[in-house]
């Protein structure tokens, strides 16, 4: 390829990665997340995690409390060590182990804007789906079935937490969804009226501190997320440009079972901070890779990570963290392949 | 002299917002007159972790109360909760 070909290839990329229709969704998702991080109350959350209840919901509080605890990614593991020593709660753990990284806000919200809609759904519900499955097979195969925890998890927390009325949230929270929903490229309007009744909203009922504070958590975020996406936007043009087209669909296209195996596995060698995983894969899926190795690739691709394994391994052994491990790749090809039959 | 002692924990692996913690303590703690506030830092999984039940990081306690955990803390939010300490602690020696 001559200079000026790249140059074209790696500008066109780029614009791709940070198009109208992505940015327009990406502000709103900060907000989301630093809402979602200050509004919700923690106490709330982890009470209804130690509790002892039925496996179902233990299972759907495991997979949803990520979202809303994880302002921090770091918290996963404390989190994690957290339920499983206070409890027997394997399963559950697993499953927010899992879903921590897997549900994150913010890539998830860039998968929708810069793969498709369908890929996002595909991924939610991936990754959802490999939280619960993880979760039950390895309390299986361990038998540690016993699902229901009863533990107080909020000892741990300050003790004077205050919190909205219900109906508050309801509102704030729907406002803010929908905008980011709606907010693309071309719904200027309709945003900039949601935007201005999120604002007299706000204004009326919450007060300057809170306005605070939440700037303060969507800064945070912005901070952790935006250096990833810059060096993810960097690493997936020079992928994009430089690894031919050939090399891509020879061992990840089409949808095979094989190919999601392949795309999982390197997925999983590789550790991506999100949302670099996001770019990496729009990267592989316009050089040719099928749409379920794509997903088997974004599933593992921010699951695994050796730091984190090495604590993983200090808190449940070798054997399980093994057993996760492997599993792990194995369901996400499934997945994979399953999505390819779509 | 009677002391505040601010306990950060954070996790292995970290991140950004917990590492800044540590600092935003020892800026806070420089407010105050010297040796009178003290910051130490823990991991979430060791003993001293376990002693408060720490489950969320970043996580900061102050003179044995938990006063956040799991989300940053504003460095003038954390210099009030410092300096009420330091009014308590200094009222009953």
């Amino acid at each position: 390829m001559s200079v000026p070909e790249i140059f074209m290839r790696a500008r066109d990329f780029l614009l791709t990665c940070f198009s109208l229709n992505v940015l327009t969704g990406l502000v709103p998702a900060f907000l989301l997340a630093g809402a979602l991080a200050v509004f919700v109350s923690q106490a709330l959350v982890l009470k209804y995690l130690g509790a002892k209840t039925n496996k179902f919901v233990s299972y759907s509080i495991a997979t949803v409390a990520g979202i809303v605890l994880s302002v921090c990614s770091c918290t996963a593991i404390p989190l994690f060590a957290g339920i499983r020593k206070r409890g027997a709660g394997l399963g559950p753990a697993i499953a927010f182990l899992c879903a921590a990284p897997a549900l994150d806000i913010l890539p998830i919200i860039y998968t929708f804007r810069l793969i498709g809609n369908q890929f996002g759904w595909a991924r939610l519900i991936g990754g959802v789906g490999l939280s619960v499955i993880l979760g039950l097979l390895l309390a299986l195969i361990f038998r540690e079935e016993k699902s229901g925890i009863n533990a107080d998890l909020t000892a741990g927390l300050p003790q004077n937490e205050e919190n909205k009325p219900w109906w508050m949230q309801v509102i704030f929270f729907g406002l803010l969804i929908a905008m980011m929903i709606l907010t693309t490229a071309n719904s200027w309007l309709i945003s900039a009226a949601l935007l201005v009744i999120l604002a007299v909203f706000f204004w009326r009922f919450y007060t300057k501190d809170d306005f605070g504070i939440w700037m303060r958590a969507t800064l945070q975020f912005v901070r952790t997320i935006l250096p990833w996406l810059l060096i993810g936007s960097i690493g997936a043009t020079l992928i994009y440009v430089f690894v031919p087209t050939g090399f891509v669909s020879q061992y990840a296209g089409g949808n095979s079972f094989l190919s999601s195996l392949i795309a999982a596995l390197f997925g999983a060698v590789n550790y991506l901070c999100p949302p670099s995983e996001v770019l990496f894969t729009k990267a592989f899926v316009d050089l040719g890779m099928g749409k379920g190795p794509a997903l088997a690739f974004i599933l593992t691709g921010p699951a695994v990570s050796l730091p984190s394994m090495i604590v993983l391994v200090k808190l449940i052994g070798l054997k399980k963290s093994l057993t996760y491990i492997v599993l792990l790749i194995v369901l996400a090809t499934l997945m994979g392949y399953i999505y390819g039959l779509f | 002299m009677a002391k505040v002692i601010i306990k950060i924990f954070t996790s292995t692996p970290t991140c950004p917002s917990c590492e800044s913690e540590e600092p935003k303590a020892q800026r806070v703690a420089q407010k105050f007159p010297t040796g009178a506030v003290e910051v130490q830092k823990y991991e979430s999984l060791s003993a001293e972790g376990e002693k408060y039940s720490i489950i969320l990081t970043p996580a900061i306690v102050i003179n044995d109360k938990v006063v956040a955990a799991g989300r940053g803390t504003a460095e003038k939010d954390l210099e009030r909760m410092v300096r009420k300490a330091y009014d308590v602690k200094n009222m009953s020696v």
